[in-house]
């Protein structure tokens, strides 16, 4: 009776270490309404914020950008982690009316319990502005 | 000694279950390498004689990550596009894109995760697209389907 849980001394044959549940979570993150860029940043999807301790992230997104500018801008779309752009992506828009698709992809490091993902975008010229329309991506946390 | 690996009756203190099984119920692909003609009046698949993936879910309450990739063009460009996913005969996300060039591909990328399919059972998921005039071209499209299982 001398090995049973919680005693010490216990042998690595018997007693195996801890596994990964081996549980992914998957949540969606979708914006079916126009957002107005500027120069500032501007959230394409609300932060989210329900993430699991200790696992990684896939991030995926996908959406559409469209300028009223005839003489075109360029946009860039953020990934951002706990306030820190991790991954972006620059989009030209060369074209007035004419909306360009744009897809990210994106894996985090394991992330502490707290952590928040935002996917945002900013036009790059002061006074430029753009639309963004259909957001829509999923995030898949995977155990480390 | 009695209580070593591999030994019958084990005690469930002493060896704990098994790890969970992954809720990952499966990965489906497809790719079509073949030009698709896209039109306007009707959504066409962009999968052509490859048909849409097919899968049942094993449980009730299951989940389907979708993500596509693809590239468009258009000899006489004539206006937006619309590329769109559909999940059982339904339309559940599209974008809009437009070619400005003629013979200039324009890349496409769409990711979609459906609410609870409900009971379990079969579903298909294809990638239409459908111009607002004239005609374009789809080629190289290719989708991942991840289901899970909540």
């Amino acid at each position: 009776m001398s090995k049973i849980a919680g005693l010490k001394g216990r042998s690595p044959e018997t007693y195996g270490t801890t596994k990964p549940s081996g549980l992914v979570q998957t949540q969606p993150v979708a914006n079916a309404t126009p957002v107005p860029l500027t120069n500032s940043a501007n959230l394409l999807v609300p932060v989210v914020s329900s993430l699991p301790k200790g696992f990684r992230n896939i991030i995926l997104f996908s959406g559409v950008l469209e300028t009223p500018s005839a003489g075109g801008v360029q946009v860039e779309v953020q990934i951002v982690i706990d306030s820190v752009v991790v991954y972006f992506i620059t989009v030209e828009l060369a074209t007035a009316n004419s909306p360009a698709p744009f897809g990210l992809s994106f894996e985090s490091a394991a992330l502490a319990s707290g952590s928040t993902i935002s996917i945002q975008a900013l036009t790059t010229g002061v006074g430029q502005t753009a639309t963004a329309a259909s957001g829509s991506g999923a995030i898949i946390s995977t155990p480390t | 000694m009695s209580k070593i690996a591999g030994i019958k009756n084990k005690s469930p203190e002493t060896y704990p279950s098994s790890p969970t099984k992954s809720n990952v119920l499966q990965t489906l692909s497809k790719f079509n390498t073949a030009p698709v003609t896209v039109v306007n009046g009707s959504f066409t698949s962009l999968f052509g004689g490859v048909g849409p993936i097919s899968f049942t879910a094993a449980v009730a309450g299951a989940f389907a990550t979708i993500m596509v990739s693809g590239v468009l063009e258009s000899a006489s460009p004539a206006g937006p596009t619309t590329v769109a996913i559909f999940v059982d005969t339904v339309n559940v996300y599209e974008i809009q894109l437009e070619v400005q060039t003629a013979g200039a591909p324009v890349p496409f990328s769409l990711v979609f995760e459906t609410g609870s399919l409900g009971v379990a059972g079969s579903h298909q998921v294809d990638v239409r697209a459908e111009t607002s005039s004239g005609t374009a071209s789809a080629i190289d499209t290719s989708v991942v389907v991840i289901v899970t299982s909540a």
